[in-house]
């Protein structure tokens, strides 16, 4: 069957069968490559990406069940020159070794911020608590975000 | 004017690879495609035992898409995966030995047709009671694999001193039985290879791996071809932690010959379930550890059997079980050592490489052990660390004097600062007083870790490295060591940048491959940065007299002596001659040679494998762990608090990859400690997912705190030794010391799940 998505701001139509997930739509079918398949099974978290503005594990979600939603991956909140702060925040804190996590969790933080005045660190690491990363331990990961927060003007709650 | 410092060592300069990745834009091998590809899959057995009686492939040749079936019967060259012993064949040609164990290779249009064809393979085999754990492969008549005469894969034996006359007068003797499980590396990118036949007929691999020249003799291996017709190249690769040590083999041979055999590019990868089922992960352990003290607390006797399961095949348990042999006593001084290590076969999956190589599981009976004796001693734990642990001049149970560099007091000595030890135990004690379900704890434990392969590295012990000057003064380099992740290209580039005297950003990390450089070995044993370091050393040392002797024979320079290259400059007696850029250009118009393929090899070592003794390492780093964790006595949940790791590795080329390692490192042993359970029923692997094999999450792991003590080591470049797998290695002793000091329970069994703790406790 053929589904309409808007991906990144472009509208796109694919043939898709009953059972052909969203994640291997955008991979596989508009290859964009960003988001990862670590588990297919909704565990790691590394193929998130946002539907309707929500985070979502794509390996998860059918692709005929969201004809005509709007789609956003890493690349969609890339600007074209330099990089988000989420982005710069890992990078100056350490918070990249393989890298196979790292879209999934600015997607998670991207989400997570997006909606926040101020937040606690204890809701931040919740709302990453969905994203499995084997190379940091975390730590960088959390003091990337916190880089970024300050950033984006985002207040730390004691 | 503002002062120049391009200084690029022991900075943190950022990761060369952060922005590409913090993009998303970095090519793993499932993001890449080539015309014409097909996908592969593997029809596997699903018995841990038996015989095959009557394969039948006919159906699944019929599903439309599917290209090709291969059994063993069409491999061109040997059916093999070569390692150490070289007993394991690629696909089973009678005998099964494991759950999982490819049988026939499949190549088609799309993985889904492969699935469906896989489904209509018909296997009729005869079974047999498989082997399933160490007590049963040592009761066993019968070797699971015929080509040994029993199930012992590898013995290697200590022996030191008068073990038996120290026991017999000993002030108190500590007798224990120690177990561990599995661990699995859960790299959040699965295995994966893209095989085709680039132009004049090289069989290409670009795959996700820590040694591009294991797979290319896999792939020699098996198509009976030459090695010079096999090129491996390096992808973005998503995590390896040993796991993609060796097997990446299997997976290169396989996707080479449905890639030889259809003509078309193939692509391998594995889904989550069958990576964990089918790849090699730790070894599980049963100790028994022996250990004698005297009356001041000093270690004066060990006495060990350490048994590992291998698995089905003897892939690296050979090399495993020597590491694990080697450092079985920890780091201390102790005169009477017997050591007997066995390796033993098993109807599993084949164990292998996971970082901390064969030591995890014994630094966990070590290191309870020692906490122990102190306790019956009424020592303190720290105190008893400190009188036992190396000093200079101190000998190894391979009876190895230890002469530079030897970090392990310092490590006890600021981890215990910085942890605030005494403080800290006694606010654990208020804290307990005033909780009834709720009690904390404090533990420590020690460990070192020999740096590099080590003597039974043998012929895999050197490092070949590439560094090619270009006119505009910007250097490449390709060393045969990988980067998974761990941050190998930028440390490398930041020691090629300080050789040369010039910035960071004039030096570029080219992508690994076998074409570039010789066999290096593999990226393994904490090595890389030493032995790849090393050798880009020699070469840009090579490339700056062949810029030296072309400033002497311009007469630039009067005599090659007192020239110095830093600062982005060339120096003669302090005075600068002129900028590097300028240099290069002149020697490039001057037709000097501006690449050097260069070579080093460590140290020697030396190892008698009749009593284990020698100078087994070319030296070691040292960790002390402390941790402060918290029991919930109505779940028993552990959960740690803080965690001070504090390690002692040389001089730090960049202390926030450094930190990064560590921090890692401790997170996966907190999961070994912690989560990490390994279930099988028959010889499969139950806990196939992320759901039922439990990583540790963000919400898992308490504060890290990496404490770094430097001590520098003269051979390492710029006195660097390495690190990679220290932080892992002896989290579980730590973990487990700090539950009995909060609660009173021994726990001689990993990992601590709450299930385990209970039982602890239940039977007190």
């Amino acid at each position: 069957m053929n589904i309409k998505i808007k991906v990144n701001g472009q509208l796109r139509s694919v043939e898709v069968e009953h059972n052909t997930t969203l994640l291997q739509v955008i991979r596989k079918d508009l290859n964009i490559t960003s988001p990862k398949s670590g588990c297919e099974k909704g565990e790691c978290g590394a193929c998130t990406v946002l539907l309707d503005g929500k985070p979502i594990t794509s390996c998860l979600v059918l692709a005929f069940t969201v004809d005509g939603s709007e789609i956003t991956t890493l690349e969609g909140i890339t600007p074209k020159d330099g990089l988000n702060p989420i982005q710069k925040g890992l990078i100056n804190a350490g918070g990249i070794q393989c890298g196979f996590c790292t879209p999934g969790f600015i997607m998670s933080g991207h989400n997570f911020f997006s909606k926040k005045e101020d937040f606690t660190i204890d809701e931040l690491k919740r709302a990453l608590s969905g994203n499995l990363c084997r190379c940091t331990g975390y730590k960088k990961i959390v003091d990337g975000m916190l880089l970024a927060a300050k950033e984006m003007g985002i207040k730390v709650k004691k | 004017m503002k002062k120049e410092n391009i200084k690029s060592v022991g900075r943190s300069v950022k990761r060369i690879d952060a922005e590409e990745k913090a993009r998303g834009t970095s090519l793993y091998v499932d993001d890449i495609k080539f015309p014409g590809m097909l996908y592969a899959g593997v029809f596997r057995s699903p018995i841990a035992s038996g015989t095959i009686i009557k394969l039948d492939i006919t159906k699944a040749k019929k599903v439309k898409g599917i290209v090709t079936i291969l059994t063993y019967k069409d491999i061109p060259g040997k059916n093999l995966v070569p390692v150490v012993f070289n007993d394991q064949p690629l696909l089973v040609e009678k005998e099964i030995r494991y759950v999982g164990e490819p049988i026939c290779l499949i190549a088609g249009e799309s993985k889904e047709i492969i699935k469906k064809a896989i489904s209509l393979i018909e296997l009729t085999v005869k079974e047999r009671k498989p082997v399933l754990s160490i007590k049963e492969s040592l009761k066993s008549k019968k070797a699971v694999n015929p080509e040994y005469k029993d199930n012992i894969l590898q013995y290697y034996p200590i022996e030191r001193g008068k073990v038996d006359k120290i026991f017999k007068k000993a002030h108190l003797i500590i007798e224990n039985e120690y177990e561990t499980n599995y661990q699995e590396h859960a790299y959040l990118e699965t295995q994966g290879m893209v095989a085709l036949e680039e132009m004049n007929g090289i069989m290409t691999l670009y795959g996700s791996m820590q040694c591009p020249f294991y797979v290319q003799e896999g792939v020699a291996t098996v198509l009976g071809t030459d090695y010079s017709k096999v090129s491996v190249k390096l992808m973005t690769t998503g995590g390896a932690f040993g796991g993609k040590e060796d097997v990446p083999s299997i997976i290169g041979e396989i996707a080479a010959l449905l890639s030889k055999k259809t003509k078309r590019p193939i692509k391998f990868t594995l889904s989550r379930e069958e990576d964990i089922e089918t790849m090699s992960k730790r070894h599980p352990s049963y100790t028994k550890y022996r250990s004698a003290f005297d009356k001041d607390g000093k270690l004066v006797g060990v006495d060990i059997d350490y048994y590992l399961d291998g698995g089905a095949y003897s892939t690296l348990s050979p090399i495993v079980l020597w590491r694990g042999v080697i450092h079985a006593i920890g780091p201390y001084d102790c005169g009477n050592v017997r050591i007997n290590g066995y390796a033993m076969a098993t109807n599993k999956v084949p164990s292998g490489a996971y970082r901390g190589f064969g030591t995890p599981q014994i630094i966990f009976a070590a290191e309870t052990q020692m906490d122990i004796a102190a306790e019956k001693l009424g020592l303190d734990p720290v105190k008893i660390r400190e009188k036992n642990c190396f000093k200079k001049g101190s000998i190894t149970s391979t009876g190895q004097v230890l002469k530079e560099s030897i970090g392990i007091l310092d490590t006890i000595k600021k981890g215990k600062k910085s942890f605030n030890y005494s403080e800290r135990k006694k606010n654990t004690e208020k804290f307990n007083k005033k909780h009834k379900n709720l009690k904390r704890g404090v533990g420590v434990a020690s460990l070192f870790y020999g740096v590099g392969l080590g003597a039974r590295g043998g012929p895999l012990q050197k490092g070949s490295a590439l560094v090619s000057l270009f006119k505009d003064g910007s250097v490449q380099f390709s060393v045969g060591t990988t980067e998974m992740g761990q941050g190998m290209y930028t440390v490398l580039s930041q020691i090629t940048a300080e050789s040369f005297g010039i910035s960071f950003e004039k030096v570029h990390a080219t992508r690994i491959s076998t074409e570039k450089v010789s066999d290096s070995g593999p990226t393994v044993a904490s090595r890389a940065t030493f032995i790849s370091g090393n050798a880009i050393k020699v070469a840009v040392k090579r490339l700056k007299k062949n810029l030296t002797e072309f400033m002497f024979k311009e007469k630039i320079i009067n005599s090659m002596k007192n020239i110095e290259f830093k600062n982005n400059n060339v120096y003669k007696n302090g005075k600068k001659l002129m900028s590097f850029t300028e240099l290069a250009m002149k020697a490039w118009l001057g037709r000097v040679k501006m690449i050097e393929a260069s070579w080093y090899l460590p140290p020697e070592t030396t190892y008698d494998i009749k009593d284990g003794q020698g100078d087994a390492y070319v030296t070691y780093s040292y960790v002390t762990n402390f941790v402060e964790v918290e029991i919930d006595l109505r779940t028993y949940r552990t959960q740690v608090i803080d965690l001070f790791s504090s390690e002692e590795f040389g001089n730090v080329i960049n202390p926030q990859l450094a930190e990064g390692q560590i921090e890692g490192g401790n997170v996966q042993g907190i999961g070994y400690a912690l989560f990490e359970n390994t279930v099988l029923s028959k010889g499969k692997i139950l806990t196939n997912s992320f759901s039922t094999y439990t990583i540790p999450t963000i919400l898992d792991v308490g504060e890290l705190h990496p404490v770094i003590v430097e001590k520098k080591f003269k051979e390492g470049p710029f006195g660097a030794k390495g690190m990679g797998e220290m932080p892992l290695m002896g989290i579980a002793p730590t973990i487990g010391n700090a539950i009995y000091n909060a609660i009173g329970t021994r726990l001689y069994k990993v990992p601590f799940t709450p299930v385990e703790v209970y039982e602890e406790i239940k039977d007190r």
